[in-house]
This record gives structure tokens, sequence and C-alpha cells, in this order.
């Protein structure tokens, strides 16, 4: 068995360990099946938002097995699993014995108050994790929000569980969960405020920043003195803090590494203006300094080394960890066949063009590019429109047996382009896609 | 590809979890 299950069976027992002893050692007595599911509903839910802080915090083990992005939309959908528990918690308590009281009494001990509000705390943080896009929160701020909530949340569970959950005085159970509680508050801490120190201590330098094409920037970071570039494969990303005085915002982002591993003197990350924090990336100067958390992701045919027949399709800024790929190989001298599909929007949004159409004059890889445009100017004479199922037909030339794809771009046109090509045939193992947004 | 494990993945975790808070529960009412 592959390390990743082995790690999903132990993500379950952690879960389901109250549940079990509680059920092996607990009491009978004589409660109803909705007042023991709703206790089940706690000692589950609770040890799903416990564990949450261990499945964000960024471990190498976790990553390595599953990759950052699934890491984190797992997280997400583990938040909302835990909700639906706990919301459950006191309804069935209420409907299983305990009276509508539990629900809309406001003169509850203590401890009962606290769950209410951690309830509600927990609702909220959900809410803006889901919501964050549409309501336009600035990542910043949902973080330090998140950042704040979840061990709020956290706490007050706990001390709620410990005055007034029966199965608690079981001593393992008990053991257990303070074990636990103590356990994730250090996860959280070494992950928010430890580690963060940590690399501080080491910052990189910011050596050069170009312009690639309108609002795409190249910021190439050598490490500190006596240090190495780390050991990634290309296609990963990395967690980047620009430390740039002159009144210009200090924020975490992650960005795709499009330099080539093989080159080692220097790393780096190819960004679009998206947002109000990449808005000010061009202004980042050589001298500047940044801390570096790196290497993340799974998205690299590093990762697939018997494959020989390789399909890229980039969607604009998605061509970053596709170039560092094709930097690669280049500069490995790889045996490997390539198609690029280049979708922009304009010509003048052709990053890397030259650079490619060099890479495609030598053997190594054997590369084709076909570029597509959505919105080419009067002069363009190739492909126009969007990426469908029958131009994907005619860039392959119908053949999609024994090729891999490897999908980045903007997420409607992945969708779309992971729906066509399932369409005609190809499998879900043949088919690697980099999910752009983690929120 | 990896997103179509990660509902796999998360549909499994959900019934597992839901299995074990019924049957315990079921188990400590007879």
């Amino acid at each position: 068995m592959k390390r990743s299950h082995w790690l999903l069976i132990l993500y379950l027992l952690l879960i389901i360990f109250p549940v079990l002893a509680a059920a092996l050692w607990g009491s009978r007595m004589g409660n109803s099946f909705l007042w023991e599911m709703g206790r089940n509903c706690a000692l589950t839910g609770f040890m799903l938002l416990a564990l949450q802080a261990i499945l964000a915090a960024r471990f190498q083990v976790l990553e390595r097995s599953f990759g950052f992005d699934i890491l984190i939309r797992f997280h997400k959908h583990m938040g909302v699993l835990a909700v639906v528990l706990l919301i459950g918690h006191p309804l069935l308590l209420a409907l299983g014995g305990g009276g509508m009281g539990l629900l809309v009494n406001l003169d509850l001990p203590w401890y009962v108050m606290a769950a209410k509000l951690g309830l509600l705390l927990l609702i909220v943080n959900v809410l803006l994790s889901i919501f964050s896009e549409r309501i336009r929160l600035k990542f910043e701020r949902w973080r330090l929000t998140h950042d704040l909530l979840a061990p709020a949340i956290i706490v007050l569970g706990f001390f709620h569980s410990r005055r007034v959950g029966s199965d608690l005085r079981i001593p393992i159970v008990r053991w257990y969960w303070t074990v636990m509680f103590v356990l994730v508050l250090a996860v959280f801490i070494y992950h928010r405020w430890i580690r963060p120190w940590q690399l501080s201590r080491r910052p990189w330098k910011v050596t050069g920043v170009k312009k690639e094409v309108d609002r795409v920037w190249t910021v190439t970071l050598e490490p500190p003195k006596g240090q190495r570039v780390f050991d990634y494969l290309p296609g990963q990303f990395q967690f980047i803090t620009f430390h740039r005085g002159r009144g210009l915002p200090v924020e975490e982002h992650h960005w795709t590494i499009s330099s080539s591993p093989a080159r080692r003197e220097s790393v780096a990350s190819t960004i679009k203006e998206l947002g109000d924090f990449t808005a000010t990336i061009g202004q980042t100067k050589p001298g500047d300094t940044a801390t570096v958390h790196a290497p993340f992701g799974r998205f690299s045919y590093r990762l697939r080394p018997g494959e020989r027949e390789l399909v890229f399709v980039a969607g604009g800024i998605g061509i970053t960890p596709l170039i560092g790929m094709l930097r690669h190989m280049r500069d490995t001298r790889a045996d490997l066949s390539v198609l690029l599909i280049y979708a922009n929007r304009g010509e003048g949004d052709i990053a890397f063009r030259q650079e490619i159409d060099r890479i495609a004059e030598g053997e190594h890889p054997r590369l084709s590019v076909v570029h597509l445009l959505s919105k080419p100017g009067d002069g363009w004479s190739g492909e126009r429109g969007r990426l469908d199922r029958d131009r994907l037909k005619r860039y392959c030339q119908d053949r999609f047996q024994g090729r891999t794809f490897y999908l980045c771009g903007p997420p409607p046109m992945i969708d779309a382009t992971v729906t066509a090509l399932k369409e005609l045939g190809v499998a879900d193992g043949r088919i690697e896609t980099e999910l752009f947004t983690f929120l | 590809m990896r997103r179509t494990k990660l509902n796999r993945t998360t549909r499994l975790v959900i019934v597992a979890i839901v299995v074990m808070i019924v049957i315990p529960a079921l188990l400590r009412i007879r």
C-alpha cells in the first residue's frame, strides 16, 4: 500500500478513536438513539476540527503524499463536514431528550454558551472561506480572520467538552482529547509563528525583476550566503513574502517556480498582476529581500518518469509550471515529445514566446507549439478561438492514446478541457491538472 | 486525475465517519 493510503487510514483512526473508545468503555445509561448520535457527532466533529490544523500546516510528509492544493481542498471539505456534525450535535441532543430549551435559552451555564459561541464562530469561519471570493474579501484579511477564529473555536470547544462531555470522564478518552488539543495548538503556533520566524532569519535576495509581457513579471531570487537553492521539481511552487520597504505590502503568496531546477544558482517565479498585492510586483527591486518556503506541488512531468509523449495545455499565466518543465527538459536534454497548446487573449499576452520558439528549434525536447488566441489582432494568421473538443482533436491529430496531458490555466478553461479530453477517451490517470486557486 | 481522487477520498471519509457515528450509537442503546 502507498504511504498516502496509510496516512488516510491514520487520519480516520485519529478521528473515530473517541467514538470507538466511548462505545467500548462508556456507560450505557439508556439514552435515546438520537441523544447518542448527537454525542457522537460532537466527538467526531471536534476531532475533525482539531486535525484541520495539521492538514493546513504545510508538512512535507503530507504534501509529498497528496500535494498541497489537494490537502487544502480536503481541508475545506472537512471543515464543511465538521460544521454539519457540530450543528447536528445540539439539534440531536435537543430532539433526543434534551428539549428545545437547549437550543433557544440564553440563561444556560457558561460552558454551554461557550459552545454556542464556538459554533457561531465556526459557521462564520466556514462561510467566509467558501464565499471569500464572492464577497471580495481580500486574501490577507481572510487569512487573518481564519487565523484568529480557528484557534478560538478549538479552545471554546475544548473547554466545553471537558466540562460537560460525559464520555470525557473515561480516562483514555480524556487523555486523548487533551493530548490532541495541546498538539494542534502547538502545530498552529509552529506553522503561523515559529516557522515564519525561522525562515525570516535567513532571507533570500531579489537579483532580478524582468517584465515578460504586459502585467507579467519574472522575479529572480538568490539564496542566503552559504545556502544552495533547495531541490525542487520543475512545475512546483513556492511561498514568498517580499520585504521591500517603501510602504509596499508584506504578504505571503504562492507562485509557481518558472526557472529550471537544473540551474542551481537562483530560483525565479513569473507573476501576473491580478490582485491588489500582485499589482505592486513590478515595484520590486534587486536588493530587496524575501522569505521563501518551498518547494510544494505535485504537478511535474518528473513524477511520471515512464511517459514519453506529453501534451501541455496552458491558459495565459498558466504557462509558468509548463515553461519550468520545458526549460528543465532543455537543460537535461530530455528525450521527450511535447505538444504545447498555448491559449492567450492577444498576441501581446504570449509570455516566453521567443524562448519557446528557441526550445522548439532544438531536439530536446521535440517540441511543437500551437498558439491559440481568443482576441487576435488583424495581422494574426495562426489559430483563433477558444480551446474546445474539435480543436483538441485537430491539434493532437486525433491521437490521444499513450499521451499524458498537463493542464494549467483559469479553472473554467481547465474544467472544459478535462471534460473534452474525457469525451475523447483519455483516461483520468493521464490528465494532470494544477488547481489554480486554493480558496 | 488527482481531483477525481480527492472527490473519491472525501466521499470515502464521509461514509466512514457516518458509519462510525451510527453504529456505536446503536451499540450503546442496546
